[in-house]
């Protein structure tokens, strides 16, 4: 019996799809399950299906709303400053005539030398107001008020999106560098020889040129940051009250803190329902 | 042309020496550390093997066999076996002990081994109370078969069916062994759901440099904070109510005439929205913003800032826990002293901190999987880790309050009679003991689970001066309702509290 081969080329991919389906499909399966059961500590062993309830409190409480402006405010907040000055220190480096770049870019690099979450407990250290070098040293030299984000709302967003530049700046810095490395040098001097200035240069070639790894960077940084739980955990908890908590860590509270696991799983199960 | 073909390069010379400084750094970073603070030998699982107990003289040795046979023979009895079985029993143990603590476990495991060779321990050291970690394990049905957590944590588990309803294993004549207070934090229901070995309280601790006399009231509390303040430059409190989950916050609530749960026509509700609660929150906000005594520290304990400040003689007071007492010690020497909580001097009421307890639980079958003999030799341990000899010892060790009567009796004799060592310690216990006079019964029944997360959302929310105490009582009490709402609790009119029936299958 001849067998089609296109049919037994299938059983190639067979693994794979074995591990997508036990690794991701699954759980996701069973998380999207649970959120519409009452699964939680007192409903442990023995839960039942509670239909949308869950999801239904979520919006009744008004924490939805909070936490999709807390959310977008994060990511956002986060992202244009960490592309504006990934970008602005790519061009620096870029240049040309710039001595020591190989020690510059060392440098710059260096928050990427140690673990986030180590680096995250020095700046929750760096940030305490008013023994922290931030509030010490850093803001009174720049003639800046201190910062307290037990005191104030506005001083824990700027904690957390200052953190969170620091921290992933590299990336951003790293990714446009190699990108400008790529721009051929004869389009620079082609635009010099017709006499295009510095900025014409940079709106009509570099940014183009550009256009490709910035989408790319912006959208996989946006689906990071926006589920990026660690530097909000660790710096404010959310607080003060929930006035910074995000989806991931009122996922992350709820199961287990209240051990709320089935209101807990709502919250991811929500997010992409947020996006659109 | 050269500075193009180099930035083409992996990495530069310059960058790999940067790394390369990068990495020594860290390591010689690391070597300080390690240094500095030698890590404690704890082992991820152990059965004691390494350490040995030696007898010096074969009546030694005939004495010692014979106390524990007969202390096995009698834990035997009261746990229904008359006779060890034939094969080994293996039992899983989660320890939750702190580093000085234990000192205290290893040698007693030791002891438990000696005394019941037939038992097998085996532990993972290090391990948090609370309920997520075992829930976890307890959904695979690999929760260990003994744990030891906090009374309030056990409450959640055994409302849950996680834990064994020790009073259906266990003669009434056990739990009358211990502290009245430290059984009560165990029970739900008249259920007994764990064998405590410790009561833990906060109380104040203040530095005898700048508090000759500790305060009695929160008048003189405010007094001393102030002269402290305009007389050293330091601060006089420190104490972060500004990322309060309530723990602390329940002794000023309960001074102020508050209690988190009140019963109404025999129904359980929360009583968080009270002037009680309003007064309390104004009074420390007063001296955190107003009089600027107090430090709204963003951290707590001893590795914390309040605790950090404490030892650094750059704060008068904090309010903690014995369990920081090593700490403090070590760092203030002679100049620490520890008092009760004052009186609050417009309610004439102590402030009155919970007093809870940690102690040993016992997994249900159907979370660890154990079988009945393994049920039995978990019982055997919970029942001997927490017996007047291990109690006595874990006191002498790391200075947990016991909650074994016994062992208690005799801490409170050795404080009498000022036997403990160093000598200034003796009236640092007995300011701690004293405050057992004056707390309140650390709520267990499941509800509580979810008070915590209520309190901090609107206390931080009115510290940062966001609302008003008026607002965050309202909407903590009101985010209170909505987490047991969405918990599932009954929620009729009358908003019925009453402690669900925990669905253990034992």
């Amino acid at each position: 019996m001849k067998t089609n081969p296109s049919l037994s080329n299938l059983f190639y991919i067979l693994p794979i799809v074995a591990v997508i389906l036990f690794l991701f499909l699954y759980p996701l399966a069973y998380a999207l399950y649970i959120s519409f059961t009452n699964m939680n500590t007192f409903h442990f062993f023995h839960y039942s299906f509670v239909g949308l309830r869950n999801y239904v409190s979520l919006f009744k409480y008004g924490y939805f709303w909070t936490l999709l402006g807390n959310t977008a405010l994060w990511t956002v907040g986060s992202l244009l400053p960490m592309m504006a000055l990934g970008l602005a220190l790519s061009l620096i480096l870029n240049q040309r005539d710039l001595k020591g770049k190989s020690v510059f870019y060392a440098i710059l690099i260096l928050p990427w030398a140690f673990p986030g979450f180590i680096s995250l407990l020095v700046w929750q250290g760096l940030w305490v107001d008013p023994y922290g070098m931030m509030n010490r040293l850093v803001l009174p030299l720049l003639h800046l008020p201190p910062i307290n984000s037990l005191t104030s709302v506005r001083g824990a967003w700027i904690e957390l999106i200052t953190t969170n530049v620091w921290l992933s700046f590299p990336y951003f810095m790293t990714v446009f560098y190699s990108s400008l490395q790529s721009i051929p040098n004869e389009l620079y001097e082609l635009a010099d020889t017709d006499g295009a200035g510095a900025f014409t240069k940079f709106i009509r070639i570099t940014l183009p040129s550009l256009k490709g790894t910035i989408a790319f960077v912006f959208i996989t940084s946006f689906v990071f940051t926006w589920n990026n739980f660690y530097p909000i955990y660790l710096l404010t908890g959310g607080g003060p009250g929930i006035s910074t908590e995000t989806f991931t860590v009122y996922a992350y509270q709820q199961a287990f803190s209240y051990s709320n696991y089935a209101f807990s799983l709502r919250c991811p199960s929500c997010q992409p329902l947020s996006w659109l | 042309m050269r500075t193009v073909n180099r930035s083409k390069k992996g990495i530069s010379r310059t960058t790999s020496i940067a790394i390369v400084v990068v990495i020594i750094i860290a390591v010689v970073a690391g070597v300080i550390i390690a240094t500095r603070h030698p890590a404690p030998t704890t082992p991820t699982t152990s059965s004691s093997t390494t350490t040995t107990t030696t007898t010096s003289t074969t009546t030694t040795t005939t004495t010692s066999t014979t106390t524990t046979t007969s202390l096995a023979q009698t834990l035997m009895s009261l746990v229904g076996l008359s006779s060890p079985p034939s094969t080994p029993v293996k039992i899983t143990v989660w320890n939750s002990y702190s580093t000085s603590e234990n000192v205290f476990f290893n040698k007693t495991i030791a002891q438990f081994e000696q005394t019941f060779p037939w038992i097998q321990p085996s532990v993972t050291y290090g391990v948090g109370v609370g309920t997520s970690q075992f829930e976890t394990a307890a959904k695979a049905g690999q929760a260990p078969i003994v744990y030891r957590d906090s009374s309030d944590s056990g409450g959640a588990l055994f409302a849950a069916g996680l834990i064994l309803n020790l009073s259906s294993y266990l003669p009434s004549s056990v739990f009358s062994q211990y502290l009245p207070i430290a059984i009560k934090d165990w029970t739900l229901n008249n259920s007994v759901y764990g064998l405590p070995d410790n009561v833990n309280y906060i109380v104040m601790f203040y530095n005898k440099h700048f508090v000759p006399t500790p305060p009695n009231t929160t008048e003189q509390l405010v007094q001393i904070a102030e002269s402290v303040n305009s007389t050293y430059h330091i601060w006089g409190i420190s104490y972060g109510a500004g990322d309060e989950y309530g723990y602390r916050f329940a002794a000023w609530f309960a001074g102020f005439g508050g209690q988190i749960f009140t019963t109404k026509n025999g129904v359980v509700m929360p009583a968080l929205n009270t002037s009680a609660m309003v007064n309390a929150l104004n009074f420390w906000y007063n001296l955190t913003y107003y009089l600027k005594v107090n430090y709204l520290a963003p951290s707590t304990g001893a590795g914390g800032a309040e605790g950090q400040l404490f030892v650094s003689n750059k704060t008068a007071i904090i309010f903690d826990g014995p369990w920081d007492l090593n700490a403090y010690l070590q760092a203030l020497g002679p100049n620490l002293g520890a008092a009760p909580l004052p009186i609050v001097s417009s309610t004439g009421l102590h402030a009155a901190p919970f007093v809870g307890s940690t102690g040993w639980v016992v997994a249900t079958p159907q979370a660890s999987g154990a079988t009945q003999l393994q049920i039995k030799a978990g019982l055997l341990f919970a029942l001997f880790m927490t017996d007047y000899q291990s109690d006595f010892s874990l006191w002498n060790t790391a200075h947990d309050l016991p909650a074994n009567q016994q062992a208690y009796n005799s801490a409170i004799a050795q404080i009498n009679a000022g036997n403990l060592t160093p000598s200034y310690l003796n009236p640092v216990m007995k300011g701690i003991l004293e405050q057992a006079q004056f707390g309140q019964k650390f709520p267990n029944i499941p509800q509580m689970a979810y008070y915590w997360n209520s309190f901090h959302q609107y206390a931080t929310e009115f510290f940062a001066g966001k609302i008003t105490a008026e607002q965050a009582a309202q909407g903590m009490e009101k985010a209170f309702v909505q987490a047991l709402e969405q918990a599932g609790f009954s929620l009729l009119p009358a908003f019925a509290l009453a402690p669900i029936e925990p669905n253990y299958e034992d």
